[in-house]
């Protein structure tokens, strides 16, 4: 499904850095992986690649056997918004909209007819339990549904890939747990390829597999076996081992 | 560090963020400095004070330090903005309130200071151009020369120190009423959506019906009455269409899916309601400033062209000499004169002569009228290379006023039903309504064929026309000529058209020049309200067009928005602005019953075509702008 094949990634500047060196990564149809590694390792780099928004310095992403960076810029606009679907940190959901209108925003460049958007968002929010909120501007409801919404708007269109930039950053333990648990099922019952970039031991236990990089290179990864509990301790040996920064450890520990 | 040094400080270090602020602060003055260079000018306080030009301008600087103050204010409120969250960290550090307001008094009157400085600097090099321009493409003999502008500069400076006091006392109150979470929450969008009451979007709708059909519908002396009514109606009623009607209209486009939910539609009304509010006052703003210069400079030019545009056609002789209550004898003498001068100024010329014959006719109105007799006519008519007429026995041929009269369509035709009553007791009628500048008359008068003028009764009073054409001679020459015979004359006796339009050309070049120029600083200062008002929003922008275009947007859509955002906010007040002004130009024309179509045209399409201009150039740099935030 998702092939990234020896990409590198050198951000030019007064002094080039390195960010991303040799990287190789697949992914199977339906499969939900999470990357992880301490700040600044490269893992929003190596998402961007993924998502199309950045371009690498050499090496190819291919999506279904065929490289998106080769398209023209018009081309990739639309090849984000119809293949691909992203859940920001930060949520990127806009102020002045609703809930609902955010979720349909992506949907109405398209020019698709109010009606099928109006199921579709009905649908969706349904599944993800925001139905009570889809009139309400994004500064009336909580982080957790604000994440939820954006997770809504990631998954109208069914996207074939979908990325997800540390989801739960903002969210307690209880929403992190309803947000993963919702990603689960998605990916499960759509069959949505998932990447996800967290520092969260908790939110990578809902995955496959756990890759872990540091400063830009492949350093290991973990699958999941039949406990989620065994996977989870085993990704906080990993990353003990690797010993990140104090984030990565105080969430440990929280 | 003292305390006033840390607040320069804070200016130096910011230096971007203050650029806009100041940038506007300094236009600011600017405009006001060159306006006031040109009401300061030693000519309007010599010799002939021109009373009305005075009044005028002291008008004008009033509005313009209005708007000026409201300007700094709103351009003072969004910088401020942008800096709420800066106050709310610096009180987080344990800054007191009267701390921060009293930083941002400094700043206000540093930045205020150098504005002042450095526009009164600018203003002296602009009006400089100006003045060159204007010298070169006017008829301006009493030249608008260049002088030290001290009383320019005195009042520039004082009147804006004041104003930047004023301004600086009036923000730092206001900061003493703000709270700490609502600073340092400032920069989430979360004011709520602007409401419209429907009630007043009706009323917006009712306000301008009602002007705008009063204006067009009042004639003549009703202008004048109607004038302040009106204004005052659509005053209000543009206010409400800004503040109620558009964001009543926006949410009822928000409203629907079908539109609102149509392509690029919700990207680009997603902020426009909330923007509404800042956008309408700005808009009103905009509209009102615009209006007032299409009017003052479409009156200005109608004006002009009214006087001068058909006064040459209107009295087609070059020479005229019309003797009133003079000796025959001395009739012959002022003609010898004439003749000298002309031959003096190497004019060599046509020279006719006549007798008009008024007549009472009965109900033809007040005063006597003019009867002419085919013959003499056709004389004149042969003079002038113009058609000539053929009356049939027993009839008359009207003709009409001449377009200096000012006179209703309807009153124009009204020779028509009158017939001549001959001493015979005959009746003849007229049949023919022509318009002719043919014979030196103002008003209707009738043709009649030679032998129906022998029947006609004794005039009641003769008067002696005497011509000249001018075959050749240069065009100075017979300016020169006419202004010397026109003062060897009691006034009234001769009239040398070509001089006449000469003078009111030279007295009218700079008081049309100044209008002109107030009008366009009106213009400017109303296009750069809207760049300011578009800037301010340019942050939000970015980051609205950034997480749009993480999701995909291609680069068709992102010019469409912006092109569709930027048209909206740069032609809404200025096509409001262009109806008030035609509408306004219209009741003028009817007020002089002197047609400005063409010339109303003139300006409103210049003011249109700038606006156009400044539409593309901006639209460029703010695509620009955003673009590379999104790449
Ligand atoms: N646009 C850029 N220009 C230059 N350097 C960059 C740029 N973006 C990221 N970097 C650098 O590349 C490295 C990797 O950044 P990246 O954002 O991928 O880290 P990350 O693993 O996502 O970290 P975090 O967990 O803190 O989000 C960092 O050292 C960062 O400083
Ligand atoms: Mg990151």
């Amino acid at each position: 499904m998702l092939q990234v094949k020896n990409v590198s990634k050198v951000y030019e500047g007064k002094i080039a850095y390195r960010a991303l060196s040799n990287i190789d990564l697949a992914l199977e149809k339906g499969e939900f992986v999470a990357i992880m590694g301490p700040s600044g390792s490269g893992k929003t780099t190596l998402l961007n690649m993924v998502a199309t928004i950045d371009t690498p310095t050499t090496g190819e992403v291919l999506i279904e056997g065929s490289n998106p960076h080769v398209l023209s810029r018009n081309d990739l606009a639309k090849f984000r918004r119809r293949e691909l679907g992203f859940v920001f940190q930060e949520f990127n959901l806009l102020y002045t909209l609703t809930v609902e209108e955010n979720m349909v925003l992506p949907l109405t460049l398209d020019g698709k007819r109010v009606k099928e958007m109006n199921e579709k968002a009905k649908t969706i929010a349904e599944k993800l339990g925001i139905s009570g909120i889809m009139g309400k501007r994004v500064h009336e409801i909580s982080g957790g549904q604000a994440q939820r919404a954006a997770i809504a708007r990631a998954m109208i269109h069914q996207p074939k890939l979908l990325l997800a930039d540390e989801p739960t950053g903002n969210l307690d333990s209880k929403a992190s747990k309803d947000v993963m648990g919702m990603l689960e099922t998605l990916n499960k019952n759509e069959n949505t390829t998932t990447m996800l970039v967290t520092h969260d031991p908790q939110a990578a236990s809902y995955a496959d597999r756990v890759v872990f990089i540091q400063d830009g290179k492949f350093y290991s990864e973990i699958h999941r076996g039949k406990s989620r509990q065994t996977f989870f301790q085993s990704i906080i040996d990993t990353l003990s081992l690797m010993g990140g920064d104090d984030r990565d450890f105080s969430s440990v520990r929280g | 560090m003292t305390f006033r040094q840390f607040a320069v400080n804070n200016v130096l270090r910011n230096k971007r963020l203050y650029a806009a602020y100041f940038l506007s602060s300094l236009f600011t003055v600017m405009v006001f400095f060159t306006f006031a260079i040109f009401a300061f000018h030693p000519l309007f306080f010599e010799g002939d004070i021109r009373w009305q030009v005075l009044y005028g301008m002291a008008v004008a600087g009033g509005i313009i330090y209005v708007f000026s103050f409201f300007f700094v204010l709103y351009s003072m409120s969004s910088f401020l903005q942008s800096r709420k969250k800066e106050f709310g960290l610096l009180m987080m550090q344990g800054m007191s309130t009267r701390q921060i307001r009293l930083m941002v008094f400094m700043e206000n009157m540093l930045i205020g200071f150098f504005a002042t400085l450095t526009g009164i600097l600018l203003g002296l090099v602009f009006a400089k151009t100006v003045l060159l321009l204007a010298e070169n493409v006017l008829v301006i003999e009493e030249t608008l020369n260049f002088y030290f502008p001290l009383w320019a500069i005195v009042v520039t400076f004082v009147s804006f120190i004041a104003l930047f006091l004023l301004i600086s006392l009036f923000v730092s109150f206001i900061l003493r009423t703000r709270k700490l979470v609502d600073l340092i929450k400032s920069d989430k969008q979360s004011k709520g959506e602007p409401k419209a009451s429907v009630t007043l979007a009706v009323i917006a709708v009712v306000l301008l019906a009602a002007g705008y059909a009063t204006a067009l519908y009042v004639q003549g002396q009703g202008v004048i009455i109607a004038m302040l009514p009106v204004i005052i109606v659509v005053v209000i009623g543009t206010y409400l269409l800004f503040t109620q009607l558009s964001v009543y209209v926006i949410r009822r486009l928000k409203g629907s899916k079908g539109i609102f939910w149509r392509k690029t539609n919700m990207v680009l009304f997603s902020d426009l309601s909330f923007r509404m509010k800042d956008n309408a006052r700005t808009f009103f703003m905009v509209a009102i400033i615009s209006t007032v210069a299409f009017s003052a400079i479409g009156t200005l030019y109608g004006f002009q062209s009214y006087l001068t545009k058909n006064l040459k056609e209107m009295n087609p002789y070059t020479f005229m000499y019309s003797p009133y209550e003079v000796e025959d004898n001395q009739i012959q003498e002022h003609t010898e004169t004439v003749e000298e001068i002309l031959n003096n100024h190497d004019i060599q010329t046509e020279t006719a002569s006549a007798e008009l014959d008024y007549f009472e006719v009965e109900n033809s109105g007040p005063s006597e009228v003019l009867i002419a007799k085919e013959s003499e006519y056709n004389r004149f008519a042969e003079l002038l290379d113009e058609e000539k007429v053929d009356a049939a026995e027993g009839e008359a041929i009207v003709v009409a006023d001449s377009s200096r009269v000012l006179i209703g369509a309807s009153k124009k035709e009204r020779l028509l039903d009158v017939p001549i009553e001959l001493t015979n007791g005959e009746l003849v009628q007229p049949d023919q309504f022509i318009s002719s500048v043919v014979m030196p008359e103002m008003y209707s008068y009738y043709i009649v064929d030679d032998e129906t003028f022998e029947a006609l009764p004794e005039p009641v009073e003769t008067k002696t026309r005497l011509i000249w054409q001018p075959t050749e001679g240069s065009e100075e020459a017979i300016i020169e000529a006419g202004g010397i015979l026109q003062s060897q004359f009691p006034p009234g006796l001769f009239s040398a058209i070509d001089y006449s339009i000469y003078t009111i050309n030279k007295t009218f070049g700079p008081v049309l020049f100044i209008g002109l120029f107030i009008g366009i600083v009106f213009f400017v200062s109303a296009g750069s309200f809207l760049y300011f008002r578009l800037y301010s929003d340019l942050d939000q922008d970015k980051r609205k067009f950034k997480s749009i275009a993480k999701m995909g947007l291609t680069d068709k859509e992102l010019k469409k928005v912006i092109n569709r955002q930027t048209a909206l906010l740069f032609f809404a007040p200025i096509v409001v602005a262009l109806i008030h002004g035609a509408v306004a130009l219209t009741a003028l024309s009817n007020f002089f019953d002197y047609n400005l179509v063409s010339e109303s045209a003139m300006v409103l399409g210049s003011f249109a075509g700038i606006q156009i201009i400044y539409f593309l150039v901006v639209r460029y740099l703010y695509t620009k702008q955003i673009r590379r935030a999104v790449l």
